[in-house]
């Protein structure tokens, strides 16, 4: 699964994205750390989610472009971008009936030829997927009988099983309890260290990106603001030029640096 | 229960009211009476005549009418991910009924008569386009605004023809009423012509785009995401569905919510998945249609109940029952 080629894997070069004539991100150059899972964070509407979408293709440039290995996105045919690289929206809906295998299955789509029949090569990727997301014994199950966390799993699943070698998450652990955000960043990181996938996601919470990313980029207004490690970049110089909030940042035993809000 | 097993059912069942619907009618045939009229091949008995110029053609059309409404009904459910969408709520049968009682007011009844079709059949595709054009903003179409327009421009149009019939000589309202109110009789062999092909087109192709329109149910970004090329399936499958509700609707008049409950009670017993979905449907569909129109011309002694009505007389609290006891 690494990557052996020259050209950076996924770049933006000065991209600019917008809706209608808007433009919300202007002319970011930026490389995407390969095989390492990074953390988009910042205020709401600060351009984290256009840039996912960017980078996804699924808003056209303005101006600039996106580069897999140095072609541009635009210019690749749709399905074979889709084995490359796999989008998750915030809010992944299920129509009702759908059981566990079959969203899975749904990540196959860009492998299968058009009359979409399942190999057996399929049917095993199908079963490491769910074997991987810890639910080979709900695999029958209806997706909408799931928790909120199995059914977060279950969209990574289908991610895995899509096999591309990016993931990009928009904000995967919304609505999610405590415990069910930690168990879903688990399954991402291991996704990471496992399996190899570069992780870029968009995350609100800034301990659970100071524990579960390897690289923050801090974003504001459209722009990049800060971006590195964890320690590096969650600070309290840079959360209080973007959040406009007082922090008091304590470094853990384990390296991880813990946001303590003073207001 | 196997996925197959529901449509094998389905599939047998359509056979059995289908050859009900073949014996049924004002003249009952006994089955020995259809064996003899099919196997006797000297001088064509009534009872064969009967068969081939009334029975058969409108059986035949009853079967692809409701295998159609249903795939169309399928198909935009999935464009518009509302299980609740219906090819009716476009406005393509009032569209339909204002292009038919203008004809009726401008040709003469026999010329009317031979226009009727490909006059309704535009009346209705001229209406969803404009549907689609006012409901396009910005150059994107939202599915919540599609429907909001489709229901209010029929609901005008509508009242613009009900308008002109009423003002019209009493015949031009009793014929619009007549040709706008799902019946099938006096279909013949070239309506069920033109429906088979209609069917023959739309359903490879409805099949062929089944895996894209299930992943286009996981919405816009997921499906693009997995290497849909959204726009192009979601344009072709609202063109089927338009097209093949539009031939129905110049046909059989407006046959309504049959799309809208087939593919609902197909969903209950396979789940949402396009391609076995659509099958399942189409038997539903057909099914129902095939049933109304039989109980419409036996039930009622002389008078002849259309097929429209009596859908929407079992379909409507069927449908109300699903809704409430899911």
């Amino acid at each position: 699964m690494k990557s052996i080629t020259e050209s950076p894997q996924l770049r933006t070069d000065s991209l600019s994205l917008g809706y209608l004539d808007r433009t919300v991100i202007e002319a970011l150059t930026f490389v995407i750390p390969a095989e390492q899972v990074t953390a988009l964070v910042g205020p709401n509407a600060c351009g984290k989610s256009t840039l996912l979408r960017g980078l996804a293709r699924l808003i056209p440039p303005q101006r600039g472009s996106v580069l897999l290995e140095g072609k541009d996105l635009h210019d690749l045919p749709t399905r074979s971008v889709a084995r490359r690289l796999c989008l998750l929206p915030q809010h992944g809906e299920a129509p009702e009936g759908l059981t566990v295998r079959e969203l899975t299955e749904f990540g196959r789509h860009p492998h299968r030829s058009w009359l979409g029949t399942a190999t057996p090569k399929d049917d095993q990727i199908v079963a490491e997927s769910l074997a991987a997301a810890g639910l080979s014994a709900h695999a029958d199950a209806l997706v909408e009988h799931l928790s909120g966390g199995q059914k977060q799993r279950v969209w990574l699943a289908m991610a895995l099983a899509q096999q591309a070698e990016i993931l990009l998450l928009d904000e995967p652990t919304t609505f999610l309890d405590p415990a069910h955000q930690f168990e879903v960043l688990r399954l991402i990181r291991e996704l990471n260290s496992k399996h190899g996938r570069t992780i870029v996601m968009v995350l609100h919470d800034l301990n659970l990106a100071a524990r579960f990313a390897d690289q923050v980029v801090l974003m504001k207004d459209g722009a990049l603001v800060a971006y590195g490690t964890p320690v590096e970049v969650l600070t309290p110089a840079w959360l209080q030029t973007v959040y406009g909030i007082r922090v008091e940042v304590r470094i853990e035993d384990d390296g991880v640096p813990l946001i303590v809000f003073r207001g | 229960m196997s996925r197959c097993a529901p449509l094998v059912l389905a599939a047998l069942l359509l056979l059995m009211v289908c050859t009900l619907a073949l014996f049924a009618g004002s003249h009952w045939l006994s089955p020995h009476q259809l064996w003899l009229a099919l196997t006797s091949s000297e001088n064509p008995s009534a009872d064969l005549r009967l068969l081939s110029t009334f029975r058969l053609p409108r059986v035949a059309a009853a079967v692809l009418i409701g295998a159609l409404l249903s795939i169309s009904g399928c198909l935009l459910q999935g464009v518009t991910r509302n299980v609740l969408a219906d090819p009716g709520l476009l406005g393509l049968h009032s569209g339909a009924h204002l292009a038919l009682v203008m004809l009726l007011l401008l040709a003469s009844p026999v010329v009317a008569g031979n226009l009727r079709i490909p006059v309704a059949f535009a009346g209705a595709i001229v209406t969803v386009a404009l549907v689609f054009a006012t409901s396009r903003q910005h150059g994107s179409t939202s599915r919540d605004i599609l429907l909001i327009v489709g229901i209010a421009m029929g609901a005008a149009l509508h009242a613009v023809g009900l308008l002109i019939a009423f003002s019209a000589p009493s015949e031009v309202l009793a014929r619009a009423m007549v040709w706008t109110t799902g019946n099938l009789s006096g279909v013949g062999g070239r309506e069920v012509t033109l429906l088979f092909l209609t069917l023959a087109f739309v359903t490879p192709v409805a099949l062929g785009i089944g895996k894209q329109m299930d992943l286009l149910a996981l919405g816009d970004d997921c499906a693009s995401s997995l290497g849909v090329s959204v726009t192009r399936v979601r344009l072709l499958a609202v063109t089927l569905g338009v097209l093949g509700a539009s031939v129905c609707v110049a046909v059989g008049g407006a046959i309504a919510s049959v799309g809208l409950i087939a593919p609902n009670l197909a969903r209950r017993l396979v789940g949402p998945r396009s391609r076995p979905l659509l099958l399942l449907s189409v038997c539903c569909g057909a099914t129902l249609v095939v049933l109304a129109d039989t109980i419409g011309r036996t039930a009622f002694g002389m008078m002849e109940l259309p097929a429209g009505i009596l859908v929407a007389a079992v379909g409507t609290p069927y449908f109300l029952c699903l809704l409430v006891f899911r």
